[in-house]
């Protein structure tokens, strides 16, 4: 099970940073129409490093996240530290699952492959640990980034140290899986 | 133990001041050394005597600001014929007196607005930071469950000097945020509570004496003995001046603390509150909407 993507999303909803660490082919024919796509998906890849299928998913994501906050009922009372700021499991599509991750300023989503299967609880709970600790670390990393005074507040998260650090954490992550 | 002191580095830039961290009393990932305990060491009055250079700095820089515009419009209202000369400043304007009081004013009042702004990034940057070691939830529903959100504001990682209040180990449960919803008046307040104790801890290693409210969206913060200001000779007019100046950069700290906290468009406005003999109290009046 690997780190499909990483997004940083700020509170009202602007994206700060999307990655996306699948080595899959980077093609954009989604629904197999044969149309001619690649300048596209370069410009985009560029502005947004992040493959146009997982934005699909991430957006979907984002939307639970959203309703979930709303109701409010996803706080585990007593928690602490990164387990007060962990959302859970948001939903499952395309074979990925999406996991959310909140704190004053932006919410985190990661994308996570699907491999184990529905019997083994405990290695998926095992694994979500993991996940909530990753995105734990890319929030420091964030917060981190922000420390910076030249960088302007609220906009799209150009550190290359972040970039550097959140590449570490995801191989960290899947040699692990 | 030794407290760590805030303390910026100075920035090679110049101007604008660095962000306070605490040095190295938090590693800053998870693969750094649990050596980090060792606190480096810089004196209190560091800042204080940055802040006075920073304050004559920008008055100086408005100065020149003020004098170059002006040059300029006289430049292009008095030669038409492109003669407009940069020592002719005397001539050629209408009413000089009137002209630089009014741009004194001015100058002033840009002088506040820059060092404010700087509070402002300041004090967004600090409260991230603060704000990662006590979690502080982001956007939920604007109302708070009743059983979170008791004034328990204890630290996830060590408890800072909170001194009273429930020591318990709950996140402060922040409401609000998100597609601009407004924060309901009880979140509001804890929002305003973090800001005066551990924020205004971190700064000024004490907390806000003081905090009134009315329930609607309008706090007042009063500090007894604001250290910036003990230095202020008493009983002077000049004094309430160099005051007001001082005070703009808590100021903005205090609004950008708040925008990182959820409450964006707050309004903060600040009152000096001396008398003869506590020449370092003031008062800082948040409206919010």
């Amino acid at each position: 099970m690997s780190l499909a993507t990483l997004a940083v999303v700020g509170r009202d909803g602007a994206p700060l940073y999307l990655r996306d660490f699948a080595e899959g082919d980077n093609d954009g024919d989604l629904f197999g129409d044969e149309i001619d796509v690649a300048e596209t998906t370069q410009q985009q890849t560029a502005a947004w490093p992040c493959n146009v299928k997982y934005q699909f998913v991430l957006h979907a994501a984002c939307q639970r996240l959203e309703e979930s906050l709303k109701e409010n009922k996803w706080r585990v009372p007593g928690a602490t530290g990164a387990e007060a700021c962990w959302v859970g499991f948001l939903c499952l599509s395309d074979n990925l699952r999406a996991y959310g991750y909140v704190t004053t300023n932006a919410r985190y989503i990661t994308l996570v492959e699907d491999s184990i299967a529905p019997e083994k609880e405990q290695l998926q709970k095992a694994r979500d640990g993991e996940v909530c600790t990753l995105m734990a670390n890319v929030h420091k990393l964030h917060t981190e980034s922000l420390m910076n005074p030249f960088t302007p507040l609220g906009t799209k998260i150009t550190s290359k140290r972040f970039d550097a650090g959140v590449a570490g954490l995801a191989n960290a992550f899947n040699s692990k899986g | 133990m030794a407290a760590p002191v805030t303390s910026p580095a100075p920035s090679a830039a110049g101007g604008l001041p660095p962000p306070h961290t605490r040095a190295s009393s938090a590693p800053p990932s998870a693969a750094a050394p649990p050596a980090a305990t060792e606190h480096e060491h810089v004196a209190e009055c560091a800042y204080e005597y940055l802040l006075a250079e920073i304050l004559q700095w920008i008055e100086r820089d408005e100065k020149r600001i003020a004098e170059e515009a002006r040059r300029a419009a006289q430049e292009v209202g008095g030669g038409g014929d492109g003669k407009g000369g940069g020592g002719d400043s005397q001539s050629g304007s209408d009413s000089p007196s009137a002209d630089e009081a009014a741009a004194a004013v001015m100058a002033a009042e840009r002088s506040a607005a820059r060092i404010e702004r700087m509070g402002y990034d300041v004090g967004y940057r600090l409260c991230e930071r603060l704000a990662q070691h006590r979690p502080l939830l982001g956007p939920g529903s604007p109302s708070p469950e009743t059983g979170a959100s008791d004034p328990a504001m204890g630290g996830a990682s060590g408890g800072a000097a909170s001194g009273g209040g429930a020591p318990g180990n709950n996140p402060i449960i922040m409401g609000g945020g998100g597609h601009n919803t407004v924060m309901d008046p009880k979140t509001q307040l804890e929002a305003v509570k973090f800001l005066c104790k551990e924020f205004w801890t971190e700064v000024f290693r004490k907390q806000i004496d003081k905090l009134q409210t009315n329930h609607r969206g309008v706090f007042v913060l009063k500090d007894q003995e604001l250290k910036w200001l003990r230095r202020l000779p008493p009983d002077e007019e000049s004094a309430r001046v160099g005051a007001i100046r001082i005070l703009a950069f808590p100021c903005g700290l205090i609004r950008g603390a708040l925008a990182c906290l959820g409450l964006s468009g707050a309004v903060v406005s600040c009152d000096f509150l001396a008398d003869g003999r506590t020449m370092a109290s003031c008062s800082f009046n948040i409206k919010v909407k």
